[in-house]
């Protein structure tokens, strides 16, 4: 088991790396030299000239790398030039509103996926299956972007029996925050539910045909025990990669939810940093989220070889 | 168990088949299905749609009137937008452009990754290292991937077009990779090794045609991906920027007037749905057909 985190978590962290350095360079493939693009198109050479020696863009790329790198790994994540901010700061501000976003949509495509994926396996009634199909042909179509706009026209606007957004703090007032919270977590969850529902399904019903279910049943164990102590644990591995994967890509997600739904969080921060050209704090927020999906997904691989032998001694995932 | 698990990031849908017979028949028999019929029939409706209805309206896409915001009815069928353009039209030259750009990037990146995923066959490091690439590709949310093209390259259509190579391409290097290990053990590769053949020749010429059923299924799968990333990017801003019209930046624009001009965003929302619908029923329809054989 120690070899396999060690395996994981080494490659984890080469990807990171990897990762890093692309995100570095992005603000040098931009055409243009990257002082005069900080400095905005009409800033005199002054400027520019201040902010190349500033920022040691004078310097060679590598040595640059290296002390960006090294001042993250102190912890010094740099100023927002726009904002006049420390990075680290806005973060910590930006956090609460994208975590609670993410925590919810979690909550709701875990439940929900599973909760569908059981009923499709073990149900017996045909329309009831195929109810649940076209329904999930049509959450399939229904990215984040698409399904808020149509949940706000419903929800906010005809029944008006929800915000259509906007944030609230959860400490202060907790039901305006949560009530905020519905829409856009049932936007975010939703494409994830049929795909998870369809993994367990098809991992379960192959699990009823083997031998474990017979000898269970030969033992006196009934059809529910059978499903929730026997089939599922064996089925959730292809479903518990894709939930890493979702989750990790959740942050992708809450930045489209966050225009739509109008909530702060790091999602608007970031596109608000791009549209600014405040390249250092959108450098960070990439990494910081590429990082998030990362470690996600480092997590479900963990998860897994802990339910699984078979993943964590083969070696191979 | 394992190969499903292994599949899963890139394809949950779609692990590859064994081979069947070549024969554009199947996809003939496909396309009669009631699903395949239906898919090919919203994509087609919407294609033809938004080319021959600019030809039936009045208004170009970008000529302001001076009524904005105008209630739907009379002149303009679906009213107008802020600046008094004509939202029918825009509604079209905004499909167009979605369908223009998806059938640019979605092509190259069908291309381009499964060659590069079947390159392993003829250079193993080589074959490696592009895996290496996609695994951190698909690591990537789309949207953050998309943002940081947009960081590299100014906000606009070849930004979109980049971006939406980088996140398809990798799920076909993946998908063409898992269907060439699965082709490998199978008599007829042997069979070219043993005649003497090169590997590029074994890789293209009988491979390649092999596994192009499933590339094809992953195709229709992707247009659809596709569309949801311009959408995305442009809704927050950073995908396709005015004057110019996308779909999504309809929804982005139209989603400020919800409660007086429901049309303005819901008309753009539809348009979405019907093609990612009429996609997916396709590849699905594809998919059984090529499954049964």
């Amino acid at each position: 088991m120690i070899r396999f985190v060690l395996q994981r978590l080494l490659s984890a962290v080469v990807v990171l790396a990897v990762v890093s350095v692309l995100v570095f360079s992005l603000l040098h493939l931009a055409p243009g030299d990257p002082a005069v693009v900080l400095a905005g198109a009409d800033a005199d050479p002054q400027t520019v000239a201040t902010i190349r020696t500033q920022l040691g863009l004078d310097r060679p790329l590598v040595t640059q790398y290296g002390e960006w790198v090294g001042q993250l790994l102190t912890g010094d994540l740099g100023r927002s030039y726009t904002l006049g901010q420390p990075i680290g700061e806005l973060i910590v501000q930006r956090l609460p509103g994208t975590i609670q976003l993410t925590i919810a949509a979690t909550l709701l495509m875990t439940v929900f996926g599973l909760v569908t994926g059981v009923v499709l396996a073990t149900t017996r009634s045909r329309l009831l299956r195929q109810g649940i199909e076209y329904l999930a042909t049509l959450a399939l179509a229904l990215p984040p972007f698409v399904s808020g706009v149509v949940l706000i026209f419903f929800f906010a606007v005809v029944w008006q029996v929800l915000p259509s957004g906007g944030d609230a703090s959860l400490v202060d007032t907790p039901a305006s925050a949560i009530r905020r919270l519905i829409l856009p977590a049932i936007a975010l969850a939703l494409p994830a539910v049929p795909v998870i529902a369809q993994l367990l399904a098809t991992e379960m019903r192959r699990a009823y045909d083997q031998e474990f279910v017979l000898t269970a049943l030969a033992k006196g164990a009934n059809r529910r025990r059978i499903t929730w102590r026997h089939v599922m644990p064996n089925s959730l591995g292809p479903a518990i990669i894709e939930l890493g994967i979702r989750v990790g890509h959740l942050f992708g997600g809450a930045i489209v939810a966050e225009a739509i739904f109008a909530r702060a969080g790091l999602g608007s921060l970031l596109v608000q940093a791009v549209q600014t050209r405040d390249y250092r704090l959108a450098q960070m927020l990439l990494l910081l989220a590429i990082a998030a999906a990362i470690a996600v997904q480092f997590v479900a691989e963990l998860c897994i070889a802990r339910i699984d032998p078979r993943i964590r001694l083969g070696g191979k995932s | 168990m394992s190969v499903s698990a292994q599949a899963a990031p890139a394809t949950p849908d779609g692990s590859a088949p064994v081979p069947a017979a070549r024969g554009r028949s199947r996809y003939l028999r496909a396309l009669a299905t009631p699903g395949g019929a239906v898919g090919l029939g919203l994509v087609l409706v919407i294609v033809v749609a938004s080319l021959i209805g600019p030809y039936l309206l009045e208004y170009g896409p970008y000529r302001q009137g001076p009524d904005s915001l105008a209630a739907p009815g009379g002149d303009h069928l679906l009213g107008t937008d802020e600046l008094g353009r004509d939202l029918l039209a825009r509604v079209f030259a905004g499909t167009r452009l979605d369908l223009l750009i998806t059938l640019i990037a979605v092509p190259v990146a069908a291309i381009a990754g499964s060659l590069l995923g079947l390159v392993g066959m003829v250079n193993r490091p080589v074959g490696g290292f592009f895996q290496r690439v996609f695994d951190v590709l698909l690591g990537v949310p789309a949207v953050i991937l998309g943002i940081a093209v947009t960081i590299a390259l100014e906000p606009g259509t070849e930004a979109v077009i980049v971006a939406i190579v980088l996140v398809t391409m990798p799920i076909f290097g993946r998908q063409a990779r898992s269907s060439l290990l699965g082709q490998l053990p199978l008599d007829y590769v042997a069979a070219a090794e043993v005649l003497g053949y090169p590997r590029h020749r074994v890789m293209l010429r009988h491979i390649l045609p092999n596994i192009v059923d499933v590339i094809f299924i992953r195709f229709a799968v992707e247009m659809a991906h596709a569309i949801m990333i311009e959408g995305g990017l442009s809704v927050v801003g950073l995908g396709i920027q005015a004057p110019q019209a996308s779909l999504g930046s309809m929804i982005k624009d139209g989603s400020g007037y919800l409660l007086d001009r429901p049309a303005y965003a819901l008309v753009p929302v539809v348009v979405v749905v019907l093609l990612v619908v009429g996609y997916t029923m396709l590849s699905n329809a594809l998919n059984q057909a090529v499954l049964r054989k």
